[in-house]
């Protein structure tokens, strides 16, 4: 018996193919997109996809090349099943990463052997792709003009150090990126930003390489992907003087949103032109607090300066975050002295140490601890 | 109670034209996808769950839609998985006389067409291709076996068919591989 995630957008096909494989004593979840049957790979464990490549959002081929990207899902054997019957088809459904091919109409018989045989064979153990490999499949898109930019910048914010503001902003932009959108992490810090540590990557591109003038094409040149499927700009390997400007970071984040549902940014450690830029134009501003008083004061301080941003109250986030065991202000003591509720706690994790060394996110690897669960929900809140 | 209907027979076609291929399902009828396609009381086909691609990207889909209306005229091929979803024998074949075959080359404004032709007592290139009574009076005509050249791009893997329907307003010429004698 396996698990068995179905992808088609037919409605009387998916009835029809779960009754099949139900009789075979196979467990069937159905997806009726190709978004939706992404997300439902990703975030659960399949013994065998059956895909259609005709279908309205995303197509067979794009579908199946995503899954091969994705460190969960590159090793679960594709089945092809599509009225599509041109020897081109096959061979491209092949290229794209499937592992067998069926048309249809298919009959009992030809789909059971089919299963079988691939359940039984060999499952090789595929290589991610590299950085560049996927950027070629999945480029950011062309440039398109700045009214259609509409994803939504979270910056974060923590201008005291040490109080895990990267973790944070991390893990959020994977757990909207495990809810199925398409997210980009923006390491602003003109300082040696870590993102590139909890994310195990060689520092690629960066926005340092920007030129004055910002395009899709300069932006696509400075986007890299990770494994997990999460977009990333990272922040240059040394420190550099000043940072990028204000109208390069906007120039860079209008074409960002006009690529991606989610823009998170992993603010400066002070208040610079790219981080105000930034917060300029944030749908959320996640200030991050820690539980000891100097955090808590500079928290303060934040909050009263975020107006003369143009940032309001509406639009601001507090995550009480718990870098260490213990805390030396109790969550009633830092509320009061923000005078606002706290949104999110996030307790401490012993697992974050070793998510770093990997390199790989909570949220991708661990699921249900404390941490995870908290991130999940406040990402949920957005 | 339960209402009986009519049996719908649905059908997924590769339409090619000039410049793009269009897989998608098609509801002929009772008069089948020849029929229908020589059916002159309508110059459309409604056609349903169409992918578009470009011949030179014949696998990449650049366009979906719930529902089209195809121009006959200007449908050049119509590529289908066996012969059977020609439509019924009945409305496809002479009554009688004996059923000879041979394979013919034929080309078109854009693609080289290798197949298999069926005939009564001899090949009748004038019956094929411009004239003929009946049946084989209509715009479009069939071809069985088939496998389908995209002259400008050569190197792309050809397209093949148990059944092609072609549209003769599009060839441009025929050769007859070998003399049809059974």
């Amino acid at each position: 018996m396996a698990n068995i995630l179905l992808i088609d957008d037919d409605a009387d096909f998916r009835s029809m193919l779960k009754l099949m494989l139900t009789r075979m004593n196979h467990t069937v979840s159905l997806a009726a997109r190709g978004e939706d049957g992404f997300t439902q790979a990703t975030n659960n464990k399949f013994d065998l996809i059956i895909l259609d490549l005709m279908m309205p959002d995303v197509d067979g081929y794009e579908l199946t090349r995503r899954l091969r990207a994705e460190a969960a899902t590159r090793n679960v054997p594709i089945l092809v099943v599509t009225a599509r019957t041109q020897p081109a088809d096959r061979e491209s459904a092949k290229e794209a990463g499937a592992d067998a091919y069926l048309t249809k109409p298919v009959n009992n018989r030809e789909l059971a052997g089919r299963i079988t045989e691939i359940l039984a064979g060999p499952r090789p153990e595929r290589p991610l792709p590299t950085n560049s490999a996927i950027k070629a499949a999945t480029p950011i898109s062309a440039p398109v003009a700045a009214a259609t930019a509409t994803g939504r910048v979270i910056v974060f914010l923590g201008l005291r150090g040490g109080m895990g503001k990267t973790t944070l902003a991390v893990n959020l932009a994977g757990a909207l990126h495990r809810s199925g959108r398409r997210v980009c992490l923006l390491d602003l810090s003109p300082s040696v930003g870590h993102v590139t540590i909890h994310l195990r990557t060689r520092t690629p591109a960066t926005w340092a390489e920007l030129p004055a003038n910002v395009d899709s094409r300069a932006v696509a040149q400075v986007v890299t992907r990770h494994d997990t499927g999460l977009f990333l700009i990272a922040a240059p390997a040394k420190p550099v003087r000043g940072g990028l400007s204000v109208e390069g970071t906007q120039a860079l984040l209008t074409q960002l949103r006009s690529s991606f549902a989610d823009i998170v940014v992993d603010g400066g450690p002070a208040l610079d032109d790219a981080t105000c830029a930034a917060l300029s134009v944030c749908r959320y501003a996640v200030l991050v607090v820690s539980p000891e008083i100097g955090s808590v004061q500079t928290a303060i301080a934040t909050l009263r300066t975020l107006p003369s941003l143009s940032v309001f109250d509406e639009q601001v986030k507090v995550i009480l975050n718990y870098p260490n065991h213990e805390g030396q202000v109790s969550r009633a003591a830092v509320e009061k002295a923000l005078g606002r509720a706290v949104d999110a706690i996030t307790p401490f994790d012993a697992g974050q140490a070793s998510a770093v060394a990997q390199g790989v996110p909570l949220v991708f690897g661990q699921a249900n601890t404390p941490l995870v669960n908290a991130i999940m929900e406040f990402a949920a809140t957005l | 109670m339960t209402e009986r209907g009519p049996t719908r027979t649905v059908l997924h076609v590769d339409f090619l034209t000039d410049t793009h291929r269009i897989t998608c399902q098609v509801e002929p009828g009772p008069i089948g996808i020849v029929g229908t396609l020589n059916d002159t009381t309508s110059s459309l086909l409604l056609a349903r769950n169409a992918y578009f691609s470009r011949l030179q990207q014949p696998t990449k889909i650049v366009a979906n839609f719930e529902e089209i209306h195809l121009v006959k005229a200007h449908l050049a091929l119509a590529l289908l998985n066996r012969r059977e979803d020609l439509g019924p024998q009945s409305y496809l074949r002479p009554s009688v006389g004996r059923i000879l075959s041979a394979p013919v080359y034929l080309t078109t404004t854009m693609f080289e067409i290798r197949g298999t032709t069926e005939f009564t007592s001899r090949i009748d290139p004038d019956s094929l291709l411009i004239g003929g009574v009946g049946l084989n009076a209509a715009r479009y005509t069939m071809l069985y076996n088939v496998t389908v050249i995209v002259t400008a791009y050569p190197d792309l893997p050809p397209f093949s068919a148990g059944a092609l329907v072609f549209n003769r307003d599009f060839v441009t010429g025929m050769g007859v591989l070998t003399k049809g004698k059974a």
